[in-house]
């Protein structure tokens, strides 16, 4: 229970935080998505299931607060928890450019795939797609240094899953 | 030891089918579906979050919006240094310029200039999404605001409400690719449709082919039994008109007259004059198109 309040706080917070204070940050025309940044730190703390459950609920929250479509972010994040979860095991080196290489590739392949979704959707254009990942994650890695460290530290405070190798 | 994976596989496959499952929902349902009462739900539960952390972290967030300027800061100095020299030239006209500034002002009152009567409002949030547009007010049902109602500001068309709470809103802004508002050219009054561009200029579809477009012409709402928005409101200037791609449409960029990255005050309208009688002859239904479904803009 300590442990769900706890992420459910995360999640708060970083809604809170991305359509507040950060809401006029914008690096040529885009935001930086927190959210995605928080889902990488509790993936790398508690591994894939939790990382695509953290997903799923923040993905959910954010589309339900942000307008529609409700759906693809949780989509997105889900598989970004779950993927950046089964990575963690071949994460050895404690070099902090590792991490924040990895928020950033997070960063990329979530915008990407969530415009891809969209495109699908015919809600986005190839253009704004292409543009709005590396600009994002430069956003992210901005953020990464201040949001994955307490984030990450929480999540293993309240961790319950073990370390499997797969 | 061996489950642990299985389990974490299963578990995937089941958040990404529930994912799916959201989108399918939200595409089709109506407006008072399972997913429209957990919007609300949201909404109403980190509204009043928002608005708090809005207030207290406005001068944090003008931070981080000056950061992003700065690069631009002394280009704009020199900019309004000459601007200065010209206003100072200008003094004499000044009284001029005062009863022009005044007439400006009163054009500028949307509410009075479409005879509607409009609730005001603050935005308290943004979305922090780089793929949606929309905005939290500070207006809810308590003072009429329901959903599918029109959201203006001084300069015009803002969008439209999409989820309700008793004391905030959500409103689909008028850029979100979602979005489609009727409308039309003011100078030829012909008919189409303005979709949402995100980040991107919107986009006019005339619903006739072969429809003369002019950059400069000014495209307003277009009002029609059981639509959204009130006659005439402002939504931009179409600033490109280009070739048609693979068909017989025009590709016309339109510029909105809302600062939709600026918007802090906004009104929205809770009740609207009744719709004129719809002029005789072809060409004047109502646009059709996904986004004109809900009778004006959005889904």
């Amino acid at each position: 229970m300590r442990r769900v309040l706890a992420l459910a706080a995360v999640i708060a917070a970083a809604v809170l935080l991305e359509s507040t204070v950060l809401a006029g940050f914008r690096l040529g025309g885009v935001r930086p998505d927190l959210l995605v940044v928080a889902v990488v730190a509790v993936a790398m703390a508690s591994g894939p299931t939790s990382g695509a459950l953290f997903g799923f609920w923040a993905g959910l929250v954010a589309d339900l607060l942000f307008a529609p479509p409700v759906g693809v972010s949780a989509l997105v994040y889900t598989s970004v928890g779950y993927a950046v979860g089964l990575v963690r095991v071949y994460v050895v080196s404690p070099s902090a450019w590792v991490h924040l290489a990895l928020a950033g590739v997070a960063s990329l392949v979530s915008v990407w795939s969530t415009g891809l979704v969209l495109r699908v959707l015919d809600l986005s254009s190839w253009s704004f797609v292409a543009r709005s990942g590396p600009l994002v994650a430069l956003c992210n890695l901005l953020l990464t240094p201040f949001v994955y460290p307490v984030v990450r530290l929480l999540a293993e405070r309240v961790r319950s899953e073990k370390l499997y190798r797969w | 030891m061996h489950d642990r994976p299985r389990r974490a596989r299963i578990i995937l496959a089941v958040l990404l089918l529930a994912s799916v499952t959201v989108i399918t929902v939200d595409f089709r349902e109506s407006a008072s579906g399972p997913v429209d009462r957990l919007r609300q739900v949201t909404v109403g539960v980190f509204g009043p979050a928002q608005r708090a952390v809005s207030a207290v972290a406005r001068p944090v967030g003008g931070f981080f919006v000056g950061l992003t300027e700065v690069g631009g800061l002394r280009g704009d100095n020199r900019r309004l240094k000459a601007e200065v020299d010209r206003l100072r030239a200008q003094e004499r006209t000044y009284q001029d310029l005062l009863t022009e500034n005044e007439r400006l002002r009163g054009a500028l009152n949307m509410a009075r200039r479409c005879g509607c009567r409009t609730v005001g409002a603050t935005v308290v949030a943004r979305s922090g999404s780089n793929f949606q547009w929309s905005v939290t007010i500070d207006a809810g049902a308590r003072l009429g605001v329901a959903r599918d109602m029109a959201v203006i500001d001084a300069q015009g068309l803002v969008g439209r409400v999409v989820a309700v709470t008793a004391d905030y809103a959500t409103v689909l802004l008028l850029v979100d690719p979602t979005s489609g508002v009727a409308a039309s050219l003011a100078r030829t009054k012909a008919r189409g449709l303005v979709r949402g561009g995100g980040s991107g200029p919107l986009g006019f579809e005339p619903v006739r082919a072969g429809v003369q477009v002019k950059v400069g012409d000014t495209v307003v709402t277009q009002s029609y039994q059981g639509g959204v928005f009130p006659q005439g409101l402002p939504v931009g200037v179409v600033e490109r008109v280009g070739p048609a791609s693979g068909g017989l449409v025009q590709s016309v960029a339109v510029r909105p007259y809302a600062d939709v990255a600026a918007l802090d005050v906004v009104a929205v309208v809770v009740a609207k004059p009744p719709v004129p009688a719809p002029p005789k002859g072809p060409g004047t239904a109502p646009p059709k198109g996904p986004g004109a479904v809900r009778t004006g803009i959005g889904r």
